[in-house]
């Protein structure tokens, strides 16, 4: 297996979906590649990283008073 | 379009005694509609920023999914909490302004996803994501650059990274709700991630922050 091979099955092995002989194989390039090893780690950093960011609520508490006012406005006006 | 529950909808106070809000915005109280905008429309915008970057775009999605939560109040059942409902239709409002709006210049996923030596080897120097390691997301900055960088992916990446990843939608649901193939998700899904890894590889290498 090649490095391009070993990145087109990521996802899979990622999500647990490789087909155990694929993931066999899988394992014994990464076992030899760091190159692959690191591109697998930051890859999984990566999902952790924008599901963390996501859920973190800090940043969240504003919004602006003219939308408010524009949401209430359309809202009498409707139909 | 209705999925799962969404997990990042916490109980809000307000739907603690979601009967007695529901029953008085079903009257039209205009006070009651505007403590629940007030209360719920910050959360909701942050979801439409993260569909809608441009933020005209995401406060008219908003605005579009406010009116169309209040139009449909009466079919509104009781066994949802009111933040999940309302973060459904957010989320549903944002993909249709994305379907309807005029198309921007965006950066070639190509140019984001990792090269290759022609004997199939990985050519790259990865960056140093120590950074990433050594603080959390509650350091802003951080949480600025993650933010920016999956504002940075083209709308069709983007959208399915979102509903795959963060609103954790399964790769079915999210075919059904962008009406394409479970293949062309995964696919889709995994070109995204790995431009996301990219723009963050670019950005630590930079020594951010």
């Amino acid at each position: 297996m090649k490095c391009q091979d070993c990145i087109d099955f990521l996802l899979d092995f990622v999500e647990g979906t490789l087909p155990s002989e694929q993931a066999e194989v899988f394992q014994q390039h990464l076992d030899k590649c760091a190159p692959c090893v690191s591109y697998l780690e930051t890859y999984k950093k990566t999902l952790e990283l924008g599901k963390a960011v996501c859920q973190c609520d800090e940043d969240t508490n504003e919004i602006p008073e003219q939308l408010v006012q524009a949401i209430l406005d359309a809202r009498r006006r409707a139909p | 379009m209705d999925g799962p529950e969404l997990p990042t909808t916490a109980m809000h106070p307000l739907d603690a005694n979601q009967e007695t809000l529901i029953a008085a915005m079903q009257s039209g109280d205009d006070k009651v509609f505007a403590q629940v905008v007030r209360e719920y429309g910050p959360r909701m915008l942050t979801v439409a920023r993260r569909f809608l970057p441009q933020e005209q775009d995401a406060q008219d999605a908003l605005q579009d999914a406010f009116l169309s939560a209040f139009k449909s109040l009466p079919t509104f059942r009781g066994d949802a909490q009111l933040t999940t409902w309302l973060h459904r239709i957010v989320v549903n409002a944002c993909l249709m302004k994305l379907r309807t709006r005029k198309r921007r210049p965006e950066q070639q996923i190509e140019d984001l996803l990792p090269k290759f030596n022609p004997d199939g080897h990985l050519d790259a120097t990865l960056a140093d994501w120590a950074v990433a390691d050594d603080r959390t997301v509650e350091n802003r900055e951080l949480r600025e650059s993650v933010r920016h960088a999956i504002e940075q992916l083209p709308d069709a990446y983007r959208t399915v990274l979102l509903l795959r990843d963060i609103e954790e939608k399964s790769t079915e649901q999210t075919a059904q709700l962008l009406g394409t193939t479970a293949g062309a998700i995964k696919t889709r899904l995994h070109r995204a991630r790995q431009a996301l890894r990219t723009l963050l590889d670019q950005r630590f290498d930079g020594g951010v922050k």
